[in-house]
């Protein structure tokens, strides 16, 4: 009787590992599976998002390349997502800060980072507005609801930039402080500014020149003088830690192709001159 | 009555038990490690610290007053509500319906809940042009975030309040009206009071589901410091920019959990034993 028990004791242990063994190994069988993963994964900046999925359509035109999937986010979140071991293959960044940090991270080469594109700011402005907004000093009339994208984010750092120069330009002190009070959210990344634009819960934002001409008719888009403008510069990269190396760099490479470039133009990105 | 049935149910022999538990380990691993490394990350000191930066303090307060009326409306409300689900004998097909309707904040992801509360009280939404009419912007205000909460918590307190009323005997209520009670002095001395660990555990629950959510809140009351950016928000938008804070609150949420669950359990063995 005491044998039996031990012997089922252990008839149940066995079943259980063994099962569980089993459940185990379908995640394990994913990760190997993982590697062999012929998707290449293009981290990309969230004002990206439009010239890049057209790109993607142009590149998976031709069946020879590999498939292609992106990740938009801010320049920002990517990097971390990177860190914490996202399994990117390509990083297209917003700013300059993000990019050190991926090398500092030894996400990438130094040597691999190419400039591919520049973008500037505009001033959009939707139909919406309680009051006029004419140009950056009306940003800081009482009762108008900015975009604004929180700290950290490319685009936070270049709207600070623009409004510091603009506000070194103005003869009376605390313009910046003004804008700052009819900010209405902080948000993730310069495409959740554009939408709370397009939702109408914002009156105005400071966006990019190349998401400002994705605006619905109806929208003022008021350009902003290069004195006070600001040049966004975009960088590519293949990821180290990429199991797909050959498809980054030849996704790096397309990116800079002319047929790259056209698309980007096409977007509103400045593509001459790169650094 | 649950202690004294316990003595006599039969308690699964031994090799069931082991085999169970080995088959549930994973699952109870899954649960614990991250809880311990949450708090293994811990040092108090720094803690502290990090807990009284500006930010955090600022976010802190937020969280404590907007769950706080989160709270007291989902009582003030709920209670009438869940005595309608109780005892309102509605036909089965209303009842079921008005159950379905108080429950279905539980199921709909939070960021659904967002959206739908902008399309209401937003800009341009059916309340919300309204209200921006008569100068009461909804959206991204505190309000919006106790609204938010509101709308994701509340069903922790009706399902208690509703349990516990269920729960009653109607001899005592019968009892009372018999001795010359009024409705209302029948509510007021006997429903009410038999209710309260009910009520109590519902409110502890949706205070803290309140104090947690996220979601609903970053689409609805959008992310502006000091004004609508709960300690959620810090904890998410936050963690790539300080990350010592976000830990340091996001250990705070987690005793804060472990708080309630421990009270609600306290409450609820009373309970038992007092019935």
């Amino acid at each position: 009787m005491m044998r039996r028990n031990v012997a089922r004791n252990v008839a149940w242990t066995l079943l259980g590992i063994g099962l569980w063994t089993a459940a185990c190994r379908a995640p394990l069988g994913g990760a190997a599976e993982r590697e062999a993963d012929p998707v290449l994964t293009v981290m990309a900046a969230s004002s990206l998002y439009e010239p890049f999925t057209a790109l993607g359509r142009q590149w998976r035109a031709d069946p020879a390349r590999p498939p292609l999937r992106f990740h938009f986010a801010s320049s920002q979140h990517l990097v971390l997502q990177l860190i914490q071991g996202a399994p990117g293959d390509v990083l297209a960044s917003a700013h300059r800060a993000q990019v050190e940090r991926a090398l500092a991270a030894g996400l990438a080469d130094a040597a691999s980072v190419a400039p591919f594109a520049a973008n500037s700011l505009a001033l959009v402005v939707h139909p919406a507005a309680p009051v006029p907004v004419e140009g950056l000093a009306d940003l800081t009339r009482p009762g108008l609801r900015l975009g604004w994208a929180r700290a950290g984010v490319p685009l936070n750092d270049y709207t600070e930039r623009a409004l510091a120069r603009w506000s070194a330009a103005q003869p009376e002190a605390g313009y910046a402080a003004r804008v700052k009070a009819n900010v209405l959210s902080h948000d993730a990344h310069a495409r959740s500014v554009f939408q709370r634009l397009a939702q109408g819960e914002a009156d105005a934002a400071i966006l990019y020149a190349t998401d400002a001409l994705s605006a619905p008719a109806g929208w003022r888009v008021i350009p902003i003088a290069p004195a006070f403008n600001v040049r966004a510069q975009l960088y590519a990269m293949p990821v180290k830690t990429s199991a797909r190396p050959a498809a980054a760099a030849a996704f790096v490479a397309y990116l800079l192709s002319a047929e790259g470039q056209a698309v980007l133009r096409r977007f509103g990105f400045e593509t001459d001159g790169r650094e | 009555m649950a202690g004294n049935n316990r003595r006599f149910r039969a308690r699964p022999p031994a090799r069931y038990a082991l085999a169970m538990g080995l088959w549930g380990a994973p699952l109870l691993l899954l649960l614990v490690l991250p809880v311990a490394a949450l708090l293994g990350q811990a040092r108090p000191d720094a803690w502290l610290a990090s807990a009284l930066s500006p930010q955090a303090r600022d976010a802190l307060a937020l969280s404590l007053r907007t769950s706080g009326a989160a709270t007291l409306l989902a009582v003030g409300l709920g209670t009438p509500l869940a005595y309608v689900l109780a005892k309102g004998s509605l036909p089965a097909v209303w009842a079921r319906v008005l159950s379905i309707l108080v429950d279905l904040p539980l199921i709909l992801p939070p960021v659904v809940a967002g959206v739908a509360l902008l399309l209401v009280f937003g800009r341009f939404g059916w309340l919300g042009r309204r209200l921006y009419e008569a100068g009461l912007p909804l959206a991204f205000t505190p309000t919006a975030v106790v609204l938010a909460q509101l709308f994701v918590a509340s069903p922790f307190f009706v399902r208690s309040a509703a349990l516990g009323l269920a729960q009653i005997d109607p001899e005592l209520e019968n009892a009372s009206a018999l001795d010359g009670a009024s409705f209302a002095q029948t509510l007021i001395y006997v429903t009410l009071p038999l209710t309260r660990n009910a009520l109590l555990t519902g409110s502890i629950m949706t205070w803290a589901r309140a104090l947690g959510e996220f979601g609903a809140t970053l689409m609805f009351a959008g992310n502006m410091p000091g004004l609508t950016q709960t300690m959620p928000m810090v904890i998410y938008l936050g963690f790539d920019l300080d990350a010592s804070v976000a830990l340091a609150l996001a250990g705070v949420l987690l005793l804060v959990a472990l708080a309630v669950l421990a009270a609600t359990r306290l409450i609820q063995a009373r309970w038992l034993r007092v019935m």
